[in-house]
């Protein structure tokens, strides 16, 4: 770890308001040359605030940044990219009609009197897709690309651009563990080049196995800055939530336990020869049958890209199957749309709740009343009672403990973490008969994550069904009854917890079967 | 002369007008501003290429006045959508309608007409340009203007920036995330506006033809709904500089047929002609619907 004289980064009294909501108070932080920083916190605790003001997309109020000593001046992410910093957001951003190459090359493309060399670009984006082992057609529209190949997309952005300083907020939240394991190395690599990564993650494990020293923040604060070889996961923890101790440890660390019951639960989803054609570059469906009992946890685990969001959306209704058959509590679903099937009982979470599941600029009380607008109870001869509405919507917020002001402001004003708790309490507070969760804990911190998966052993208590896609088998492991493996569009197997396999689950992800 | 080889003729004569104003608002709308003052800058720019070049004597200087007045058009909605954050159809409207009475009032107090302006000198046709010392033989060329080719050899230049430049690159990128653009180190509003001042270029020189390279005199609202014709070819091209191309010769012949019909067919009446390329386009838009996409951000200031 090469370390030279002055930080190469350092936060100097930064303080930003957003209205009456303290994003950052006061931070004082120093980043050296060479090191990977990671920064830790709950949802809301305004470790994206503080990389977006690294990176010109905000304005501190009060404070400076210093940049190898000199105060930054930026205006906007131009300024910072020609400091050399670059930043993967949480959030993407990118152009669905462009081409993946054209997304990558954007902004430093290599030219001739204004000729993009596309062949130049062709062969350095494919050098960097190999290292990665991503399989990525380079052509494709990124808008056709399934979500978790976008995020890849961006990761070779920042890679093709060589920033000096790399600002990283929740890369890995999509990658599946063979390649978290190959990014690591990426930026382990990156910092023995001397370059400098400010690192965003929840997954301690990640943040242990290469930050060199850890800040957390809280509420806005840095509450210390640790160098993570003296330090233990348990002691972030700790920092992180405030307390002397983890608020709901049981939960954290409790798996699931499900009571033996004296009969075999009644089917409540079966699933028969499904086909699905494709939208896009993910793989067809081809011929998925299982079912799913009253009650029952149900994980699909698989690597990314291997048809997951597809079978979502086909279970779902948002996509048309193209053969096979779905039963549910009894009735044939198969030809019914999405509309039907939410007030059959099936929910689904969406990947990218952003996209499909909450409507960013409009108030909070408004997606949640979104798909019970029919109720008695939020309507009255077709005009909306808002006042109890509002007052649905400021219950859900303060149960879930989602850091919004008010019901009135809207999702575009939540950090990520928080997004994806609103878009999950309004699926639970619908108390659906099957949950289609994918990436349920995507953008949660332990605390959140724990109470969502107490969440979810609830309602399966209460005999709501629910399939789990996660790209995290350590989730899967904890949390299902059941765990199938998706393998290009085919479910490689299914295995009963009792007999669960890191082993065997881990061959099916690659496609070996016996 | 062959007629069919008459009819090609006509149909690039056609289509030179809409070609200009679809491809400039081809480029706008790609950079994700909506444009649809084509009408306006056309009009803007036929009649200040009438008024250069009876002020200067030189139809080049004429077209360079229609060019630099559709590129004012274009700044005028530009700096009201992107600057001032406007409706971007209200501004566009507002664009037509200003085009519309400012020429009419101009025409008036600086020649002191209603109607129709004075007689001014056009641009040189092919003919000319190609036979300068023999007489044309056949006249195969008669009655071209030397626009037309520039037009053609304009529009590809466009499809190919579009597709190989960095330029054309980043333009694209505004129109698909400004957000992301903007993420990615560019200016949005400066590629923006650049953007629309190009295409209002273009467009005022689509309407320059109208007047010295068409004819060589200004008639009030002499545009007659071309620039909605150049948008609607530029939406059934599906935003594809190739598409956009096709659909501008497609509406040029329905007109140049039109034209060509009602010299021949005179027991119809003339009005029915008129009306077939604006059926046409009805009846194509109604009917087709592409797979590609309009630019993902159109309209959207970020």
């Amino acid at each position: 770890m090469a370390i030279s004289g002055a930080p190469v980064v350092e936060f100097r009294n930064i303080s930003k308001r957003f209205g009456s909501f303290h994003a950052n108070r006061n931070i004082n932080l120093c980043v050296d040359q060479g090191e990977i920083h990671a920064i830790s916190g709950e949802n809301g605790a305004g470790k994206t605030t503080l990389m977006n003001m690294l990176f010109g997309r905000v304005m501190p109020d009060a404070g400076s940044v210093l940049l190898r000593g000199k105060p930054l001046r930026m205006r906007n992410p131009r300024d910072a990219i020609r400091a050399g910093i670059g930043m993967v957001p949480q959030e993407l951003l990118y152009f669905p009609q462009l081409s993946v190459l054209e997304n990558i090359i954007l902004g430093s493309e290599p030219s001739r009197a204004g000729i993009i060399g596309r062949r130049a670009a062709e062969k350095e984006v494919l050098c960097l897709r190999d290292a990665f082992g991503f399989q990525i057609d380079p052509s494709l529209p990124a808008g056709e690309l399934p979500f978790a190949a976008r995020r890849q997309v961006e990761l070779m952005r920042m890679l093709y651009r060589r920033a000096e300083i790399l600002i990283l907020d929740e890369p890995t939240s999509s990658l599946g563990p063979g390649e978290v394991e190959k990014f690591l190395d990426v930026l382990r690599s990156f910092r023995a080049g001397g370059r400098t990564i400010l690192f965003i993650s929840h997954r301690l494990d990640e943040v242990f196995a290469v930050a060199d020293k850890i800040t957390v923040l809280r509420r806005g604060s840095i509450v210390r800055t640790l160098e993570s070889k003296k330090t233990s996961k348990s002691e972030i923890a700790r920092l992180m939530v405030g307390g002397d101790e983890i608020s709901c440890p049981n939960a954290v660390t409790e798996d699931r336990n499900r009571p033996a019951a004296a009969s075999e639960p009644p089917p409540l989803l079966e699933v028969e020869g499904l086909c699905v054609e494709s939208a896009g570059a993910e793989p067809l469906i081809k011929c998925i049958s299982f079912s799913i009992a009253v009650g029952e946890i149900f994980g699909l685990a698989g690597v990314v890209g291997n048809g997951q969001r597809l079978l979502a959306r086909a279970l779902s209704g948002r996509e048309k199957a193209s053969g096979g058959k779905m039963t549910f509590g009894g009735a044939d679903i198969t030809r019914l749309g999405i509309d039907a099937r939410l007030r059959a009982g099936i929910s689904r979470l969406s990947e990218n709740p952003a996209e499909e599941a909450l409507l960013p600029d409009r108030p909070l009380w408004e997606n949640f009343l979104l798909g019970r607008q029919r109720e008695s109870k939020f309507q009255k001869s077709g005009i909306i009672r808002k006042g109890e509405a509002v007052q649905f919507a400021s219950d859900l917020i303060s149960e879930n403990g989602i850091a919004a002001q008010s019901p009135l402001d809207p999702p575009a004003s939540l950090s990520g973490g928080n997004r994806q708790k609103a878009a999950l309490a309004r699926l639970f507070a619908g108390s659906p008969k099957l949950a289609i969760l994918e990436q349920p804990s995507r953008g949660l911190d332990l605390h959140a994550s724990a109470g969502m998966r107490d969440k979810i052993f609830e309602l399966s208590r209460q005999g709501t069904a629910v399939i789990v896609f996660s790209y995290d088998l350590d989730e899967l492991l904890s949390l299902c009854d059941r765990i199938a493996v998706i393998y290009r569009g085919r479910l490689m197997g299914t295995i009963e917890r009792s007999l669960f396999s890191r082993d065997l689950l881990g061959r099916w992800m690659v496609g070996i079967s016996s | 002369m062959m007629p069919s080889f008459e009819l090609i003729t006509l149909t690039l004569l056609k289509a030179t007008p809409l070609l200009l104003a679809a491809f400039g608002g081809l480029i706008c709308e790609l950079s994700g501003l909506i444009n649809f003052a084509l009408e306006g800058m056309m009009l803007c720019g036929a009649f200040a290429a009438i008024l250069g070049a009876w002020a200067t004597g030189s139809p080049w200087l004429g077209l360079l006045f229609g060019i630099i007045a559709g590129i004012c058009a274009s700044a005028v909605h530009a700096t009201a959508s992107l600057k001032l954050g406007a409706n971007q159809i209200v501004s566009s409207i507002a664009v037509n309608l200003l085009a519309a009475g400012l020429t009419g009032l101009l025409l008036n107090q600086i020649f002191g007409v209603y109607g129709t302006s004075p007689t001014v000198a056009k641009l040189p046709e092919m003919n000319a340009l190609l036979h300068r010392n023999m007489p044309s033989p056949d006249g195969t060329f008669e009655g071209i203007s030397i626009l037309v080719p520039i037009a053609f050899a304009l529009a590809c230049g466009v499809m190919a920036c579009l597709r190989w430049t960095v330029a054309g690159l980043r333009l694209k990128a505004c129109g698909e995330s400004p957000e992301a653009a903007a993420a990615a180190g560019l200016s949005v509003f400066r590629i923006r506006f650049l953007a629309a001042c190009a295409g209002g270029a273009l467009a005022g020189m689509g309407g320059a033809y109208l007047s010295i390279g068409d004819l060589s005199q200004f008639v009030e609202n002499m545009t007659q709904g071309r620039g909605y014709l150049a948008i609607a070819a530029v939406i059934l091209g599906r935003w594809r500089p190739a598409g956009v191309f096709s659909a501008v010769l497609f509406f040029g012949f329905c007109d140049a047929a039109s034209e060509w019909l009602s010299v021949r067919w005179t027991a119809m009446p003339a009005q029915l002609f008129l009306g077939l390329p604006y059926a046409a386009c009805f009846t194509v838009l109604a009917f087709y619907s592409g797979k590609r996409r309009p630019p993902s951000a159109l309209g959207r200031v970020e």
